[in-house]
Order: C-alpha cells, then structure tokens, then sequence
C-alpha cells in the first residue's frame, strides 16, 4: 500500500467508526426487530465508497489489505451485526471476482460493480450437499446440448478450455432467435447458458445487484468440479423458498432462494471454484466473519465493563465479576490469531504465498477458536449485566449481540468444519 | 516415473475408471477429484517413492494432474539426492 493510500484506508476506517455509531446503532435496533434489510447503513457506505474498500485504488476502490478489512468489519460489527456481516461478504464476493476477472465483459462488469459500488451476494449453498462448500448438484446448462449429452463434452479436452468451444456451439443454436438482434458476435458468445440452484441460504440475494453462484461446470460434471458464476439480479429469478424470522443477524435477510438465470458464456469466473475458494473466498470469508465477530464481542465486553463500572463506584470495596478478566484474556486470544490470519490471508490474497494445507488448517481453526470464543464473551458479558443485559433495550443491553453471535458457529457448522480440520491435519507439515 | 504414479494412485481407488486413461495433463480436480482425496494420494506417494511434501507444495497444484505429481516427485528425489 502507498503512503497516499495508506492515508485513505485509515481515513476510511474512521469512516467506519463514525458510521457505526451513527446510522448503523441508529438502525439497528429496527433493523433486527423487523428482521428486515440495513438500506440505511448500507447506503451510507456506499456513499463513502466503503462498498468497493476491497477493490484496489487504480479500479477505483480503497486498496484496503486484509488486516485493514478486518479492522473495519469489526468497527462496523459494534454498531450493527448483520450490516457488518453484509459489508464483509460483499468484500468476499467482490475479492473474488477482482482475483479472475479476465476478458473483456467480465472485465468491464467488475469495474462497473466497483464504480456504481454494486451490492454482490453469493450463492454457494444448496440444498442435497449437506453444507459442502466444495460439491454442487445444479450445473451450467447449455442451449442445445442438454442433459448427459451436453455434458460429456466438458471432458473431452484434457484442460477446463474445451468446455468454451462447446458454449459457442451451443449459443448459436439456441440462441438463433435473438442472434439477428445483438449480431453475430453476440450470437457466437450466445446468452446460451442456463443454471436452476435451489441455494439453502444466501444472505441478501434479494436485495443485491449481483450474486455470485456456484455450480457443476456441466451437466456430466463430478459434483467437485465447480466454477463460479456472475448473475446480474435484474435478469435472474429469485423465489425465496421460505421465510427468515432466525435468532440473530436478523438483518442479513438470508432465507432459501431458488435461482434460475440465463447468461452469458463469459460471466463464467475463468478461475475453477476450487482454487477460487482455496485462496480468496475461504480465508478471506473467514478472517472477516471472525473480525465481524470479534468486533460484537469487543461490544459486548465494553458493555459489560462499563455496567460493573458503574456497580463498582456505588459499592466500593467489592471485587469486581471475574467474568472481566475473562473476557480479556479471550479477546486477546481472538485478536492475535485474527491478526495472524489476516496478515496471512493477505499474502496468499496478493499472490506473495501459496493456499498450503498448513494455511487452509490456521485459516479453519481461525474461524472455529472465533466463533467459539465470541460466544463465550458475550454470555460472560450477560452474566456481568444481569437483568440490565438480558433486556432487548438500554445501554447495558447485550442481548442483540447474543442473538447475533449464536450464528457464529453455523456460519459453515463448526462440527463440518473440525471433520475438515481434522483431515487436514493428516497431512499439515507445518502448524 | 509417470506410470508408476498412474499405477500407485489406480491401486489406491483414486478416481477409478478415470484415472488408468487420463492424459498426464488432464486436471484431477475437474476429472473429480475431491480435496480430502489429496490426502490419501500425498500419503501413497510418500510412501512409494520415500519423499515428503513440505509444506509449500502441499496445495491443489501440486495435485492437480499426474503430470503435476510426477514433477513434485521428481524435484522431491532430486532435493533428497543431493542433501
């Protein structure tokens, strides 16, 4: 980062802080009870250009690293949970798609997502693969080659290239109709692609301009080989297949969501899913859910010590709650490893390192001592507030911050996430 | 050396079917591959050819096609040599 852009991030961040205590603690409490979308703060961060902070400065973003990422989602964390949440997804999304953003259309998409500060969600979940990141059933279909047909043609090549001959093939059958208006060229790249994905859970498709979905390549393709794929909203149907009245993060607006689109070959990501979620969507995902995290369990531990500061100039000589040391030595203990995981993060991130086993290990038991350990605060906070935590309102009110924290370990269940730990722990050569 | 691995991982189940006519180039992962298979794959090849993947080569490129694996193998047996 540059002296000049070191100069905006930080600007940035305070941006964050004053935000936090504005419009987002001014909403939040609405935004909760309503389980309904935080528009106000995310408006408000998409006047401050926060929504591209990931994007680099010469694409018109902040040029924020991970670390700062993470300081700025667990700022935004203190005044609301899901905003927070929302803010650091869309940053995981847009990562993504600035890692791989490669020809011509994909290129000019990303940038307009960056310029306008487009909303990008992600639609990685889906019903049947049991919470499987890395495993899809729904598949990328292509006009006139449906069905087992169309798929055996991904495997011919000995590369993932084959499968764009067979798209070109495709779009100019199907799409013979509409090719004499957009011309020929766009006849060739054709819309030509289908997919239809029933996802279990996808935060804010709703409300985004963009989503992010992951699919089987083809319709003959092994469940694991996967690419990610770019959707304009406005052009896709979204049918939420449930409701969402959850514990916490109530603002998220994440029901099920059925998704059907037709688009384009190019709005195929070039990079396979696999590599895409090995080195930017898990570690980058990870570290700023737990800053997230982090961010409401530091909320709920000032709380606390302000509660039992005010206890204790009323009642001198007692000894304050335990629970305050507690949260301390648990707070550092989350801080340390956040920061090692995003300085981490950041390297694989740039390119400067590799997503080893060992990295994808610290980047899962990242997310795991987190989503633990946040819990763990916020319930020593309520004990230190009592009856004044317990309430929904008041300045010693904990109990959003509870609400919102439970969902930290089903984020990706912690019980999936030690199975895969626990494999990789097999192999790690370093820890 | 690339026909041994081909051997070693058929011998192992590791994409059956697949893996006895894939192209040395052809990407594993797209073929099927799953990422807890690596392990099972690392742990064959180290016993086979008595190396050890250090850390900075245990990565989805390493395993990404036979040809991949023989190359891993092979800059591994010459590293061994010479130490």
């Amino acid at each position: 980062m540059t002296e000049a852009g070191g100069g905006r991030v930080r600007r940035a961040a305070e941006t964050c802080r004053e935000l936090a205590r504005g419009v987002l603690a001014e909403h939040a409490a609405e935004v909760d009870t309503d389980a309904r979308f935080p528009k106000e703060a995310l408006r408000a961060l998409r006047g401050h250009g926060l929504l591209a902070a990931v994007a680099p400065a010469e694409r018109g973003g902040l040029g924020a690293d991970v670390p700062a990422l993470a300081g700025m989602a667990a700022d935004l964390a203190r005044g609301c949970g899901a905003t927070a949440m929302v803010w650091a997804m869309h940053q995981v999304q847009l990562a993504c798609l600035l890692v791989c953003d490669a020809g011509p259309e994909l290129r000019e998409a990303v940038s307009r997502i960056v310029r306008d500060q487009l909303l990008v969600a992600s639609a990685t979940s889906e019903a049947g693969v049991g919470g499987s990141l890395r495993t899809s059933v729904c598949a990328v279909e292509r006009d006139g080659s449906p069905g087992a047909a169309g798929g055996e043609g991904f495997h011919g090549g000995a590369g993932g290239e084959g499968f764009r001959d067979v798209a070109g093939g495709g779009g100019v059958q199907g799409e013979a109709g509409g090719g004499g208006v957009r011309g020929a060229a766009d006849a060739v790249a054709g819309r030509g692609c289908r997919l239809d994905k029933s996802a279990t859970t996808v935060s804010y498709g709703v409300e985004a301009d963009a989503l992010l979905v992951s699919a089987r390549r083809g319709p003959g393709s092994p469940p694991g080989d996967q690419v990610a794929v770019l959707l304009d909203t406005a052009r896709t149907r979204l049918e939420p297949l449930g409701g969402w009245n959850p514990l916490g993060m109530r603002g998220t607006c994440s029901p099920a969501l059925r998704i059907r689109a037709e688009f384009e070959d190019w709005r195929i990501l070039p990079l396979p899913f696999g590599d895409l979620a090995d080195r930017v969507m898990t570690p980058l995902s990870h570290v700023l859910w737990s800053a997230v995290w982090h961010g409401l369990a530091a909320e709920a531990a000032d709380r606390a010590a302000r509660y039992a500061r005010k206890r204790a100039s009323g009642q001198a000589g007692q000894a304050p709650s335990g629970h305050l040391a507690e949260m301390r030595w648990r707070l550092t203990a989350m801080e340390a490893q956040l920061a090692g995981a995003a300085e981490e993060a950041q390297a694989v991130l740039s390119g400067a390192a590799r997503p080893t086993v060992a990295f994808a290990l610290r980047i899962n038991s990242l997310k795991l001592a987190v989503s633990e350990l946040a819990v763990d605060v916020a319930l020593a906070a309520l004990r230190v507030c009592g009856m004044a935590g317990y309430s929904e309102d008041g300045p010693y009110s904990v109990a959003r911050l509870v609400r919102d924290l439970l969902s930290a370990p089903l984020m990706i269940g912690n019980e999936r996430l030690v199975a895969v730990g626990s494999r990789l722990a097999l192999m790690a050569r370093d820890r | 050396m690339e026909r041994r691995v081909r051997l070693l991982l058929a011998g192992r189940s590791v994409l059956p079917g697949v893996i006895e006519s894939a192209d040395a180039g052809a990407d594993l992962w797209e073929l099927g591959m799953e990422s807890l298979a690596m392990v099972g794959v690392m742990v064959a090849v180290e016993d086979e050819f008595g190396v050890e993947f250090p850390d900075e080569l245990l990565t989805r490129e390493t395993f990404r096609s036979l040809a991949a694996i023989t190359d891993a193998v092979l800059s591994l047996t010459a590293r061994e040599g010479r130490s």
